[in-house]
């Protein structure tokens, strides 16, 4: 995994700063039951940061790695979490083998439907537009939930049925934890695999240079919108991880605020590197978790959140990452393994 | 011989002023045709029509016999049309290799896209710098690793705009030769220039345009003898 690589032009050897974080932060998560054992707290603080990690990882893809401003996120991330709440309410059915992959279609069709209106158009869509629109559809759905009494209207559903497997239940602890562990791990390999592929390739192409692409035969918004609806897909079982663990989902869950905080995981923790997002989710929830008993703070909290987004888009656009990662690395390799591949 | 490339009567206005006005304009098999005018003659705008950065306000542009008229640019490209754009456009935080590579893994079996980078980096002369992050190579280098790009599509038209843009008189003259190789090869090509020392050195014929419309056409030799050309080209006012 740790490996050193020759730099173009010279003999010197680089270490490799990106495999070296990503070994780091997945071995802190497999010792942290083990050694927070006695910290149900603590384990149950860390599920969560894993649970939004795929949320904000789920935003990666889009503006990190496609350059889609998806503004909205937490609309899949919501509704998925909605539709297994009223399964599990209305059919009484939380089987994990039917609910997860159930919550992870609702969010790619829905991310389906929205990126055939706002990516597959007749005109190519600016960033602009793009980013109110699926704002828009965030905040349009938090509002229509807000007032719509089957669905627990302001006061959202609560006392969501328990996620099972056979007679086992996932319960708050080390269950669950495992569970969004081996989530995360998963959706953070495939999301690994398909930014290394030739897709991956692509996706660079379009982050540096979309008209060019485009002129190199490539459908960009359909790529565009192929990983959109993938991206929807995570988000969703991410906000059923959430509804589940949390037992609750409510409006706010699929609004413009917790859209932004996807935001904010990925600024802050790096764009375009997949592990900057879990770091800057973890920082975030971490700093959230430690303040959260000081009244002062609670309050002003979503200011200080505005603050740091602004300090990083100022002065660190790189990220807590950036620190650590060169630009070289960060922008990785790409394409065929062997020949064809970046050197970095 | 039908054309390999035919504009029909295009024009294109933006608020009512023409930018391109009633221009008809063909390319045959094998041709190296250059299209060629002063500054705001409309070259650049009719270049955007071929290559379909946007549509026509009239007339139509068939390809290989097909209408694409209001085909994006990625269905043009599909059916055999290569661009390099004006300002160099590639990928430049990507090595050079990468930069071919993401131009041939579309059409290029997986085997044998290493082969295919090692022939267009002899081509281009750009072998030794492989793997080199393509920000890092000088403008004219940068220039022709685009074409290289266009080149890996295997395209049976070329659309060069304005190849020699910012090159030293040196780099001017290895693009000519590059062009002229390529079209010896059989390659057709629509070159958008103003460098008429370039021009010179490539061009077997050549389209003038001037305040959008078709001023004069021929082969190099006419059009350089041709006083009115030089008049549009200097500013002097015909008949003065």
């Amino acid at each position: 995994m740790l490996r050193a690589t020759k730099l173009q032009g010279g003999g010197r050897r680089a270490f490799r700063a990106l495999p070296a974080v990503e070994l780091l932060v997945f071995a802190a998560l497999v010792a942290a039951p083990f050694l927070l054992s006695e910290r149900l707290d603590l384990i149950t603080l860390i599920t969560n940061m894993m649970i939004l990690s795929i949320f904000a990882i789920s935003f990666d893809m889009c503006w990190g790695f496609s350059g889609i401003m998806s503004f909205g996120q937490a609309l899949f991330f919501g509704v998925s979490g909605y539709a297994i709440a009223l399964v599990g309410r209305d059919l009484g059915f939380s089987a994990i083998w039917g609910v997860l992959p159930l919550a992870m279609a609702t969010g790619l069709l829905l991310a389906a439907l929205l990126a055939a209106f706002l990516l597959l158009g007749r005109k190519v869509p600016s960033v602009i537009f793009v980013a109110f629109g699926t704002l828009t559809g965030s905040y349009a759905a938090e509002r229509l939930v807000s007032g719509w009494q089957y669905v627990g209207a302001g006061n959202g559903l609560s006392s969501i049925k328990l996620l099972q497997l056979g007679s086992f239940e996932f319960v708050e602890g080390f269950e669950f934890y495992t569970l969004a562990f081996l989530s995360l791990l998963a959706i953070y390999l495939v999301c690994r695999f398909i930014v290394r592929s030739q897709l991956g390739l692509v996706l660079a192409g379009i982050r540096q240079n979309e008209e060019r692409l485009a002129f190199l035969g490539y459908r960009v918004q359909l790529f565009k919108a192929v990983i959109f609806s993938f991206a929807g897909m995570a988000a969703g079982l991410s906000g059923a991880l959430y509804s589940y663990h949390q037992g609750f989902i409510g409006p706010a869950n699929m609004g413009p605020s917790l859209s932004t905080t996807a935001v904010i995981y990925c600024l802050l923790g790096g764009a375009g590197t997949l592990i900057g997002p879990v770091i800057g989710t973890v920082a975030i929830e971490a700093l959230s978790y430690g303040l959260s008993d000081i009244d002062a703070i609670r309050h002003f909290w979503p200011v200080i959140l505005g603050l740091v987004l602004l300090v990083i888009v100022m002065f660190q656009p790189t990220g807590l990452l950036g620190l650590v990662v060169s630009n070289r690395e960060r922008i990785g390799s790409y394409g065929a393994r062997g020949r064809g591949r970046a050197r970095v | 011989m039908s054309a390999l490339l035919e504009i029909v009567g295009a024009s294109k206005s933006f608020g009512g002023v023409f930018a391109v006005s009633d221009v008809d304009l063909s390319v045959q098999p094998g041709e190296m045709h250059c299209l060629i005018g002063p500054n705001g003659a409309g070259k650049s705008t009719l270049f955007k029509l071929v290559v379909g950065t946007y549509p026509p306000s009239a007339g139509r542009i068939v390809f290989r016999g097909s209408d694409i008229t209001r085909a994006k640019p990625f269905a043009r490209v599909g059916r055999g049309m290569s661009i390099k754009m004006q300002a160099p456009s590639v990928f430049k935080a990507l090595p050079v290799r990468q930069n071919l590579h993401i131009a041939l893994q579309d059409h290029v079996a997986r085997h044998a896209i290493g082969a295919e980078e090692d022939r267009l980096l002899d081509i281009l002369g750009l072998t030794d710098d492989a793997d080199r992050p393509a920000g890092l190579l000088s403008h004219g280098q940068q220039q022709w690793l685009e074409i290289g790009m266009a080149l890996a599509l295997r395209p049976v038209l070329l659309l060069l705009d304005e190849p020699t843009a910012g090159l030293s008189p040196e780099e001017t003259f290895r693009t000519g030769e590059l062009v002229r190789r390529l079209n010896a090869e059989g390659m057709t090509m629509l070159i958008v220039e103003h460098d008429m020392a370039f021009v010179r050195q490539i061009a077997t014929g050549v389209t003038v345009l001037h305040l959008g419309k078709v001023f004069a056409r021929g082969s190099i030799d006419e059009i350089v003898a041709d006083e009115r050309v030089a008049e549009i080209y200097l500013g002097t006012p015909h008949g003065a």
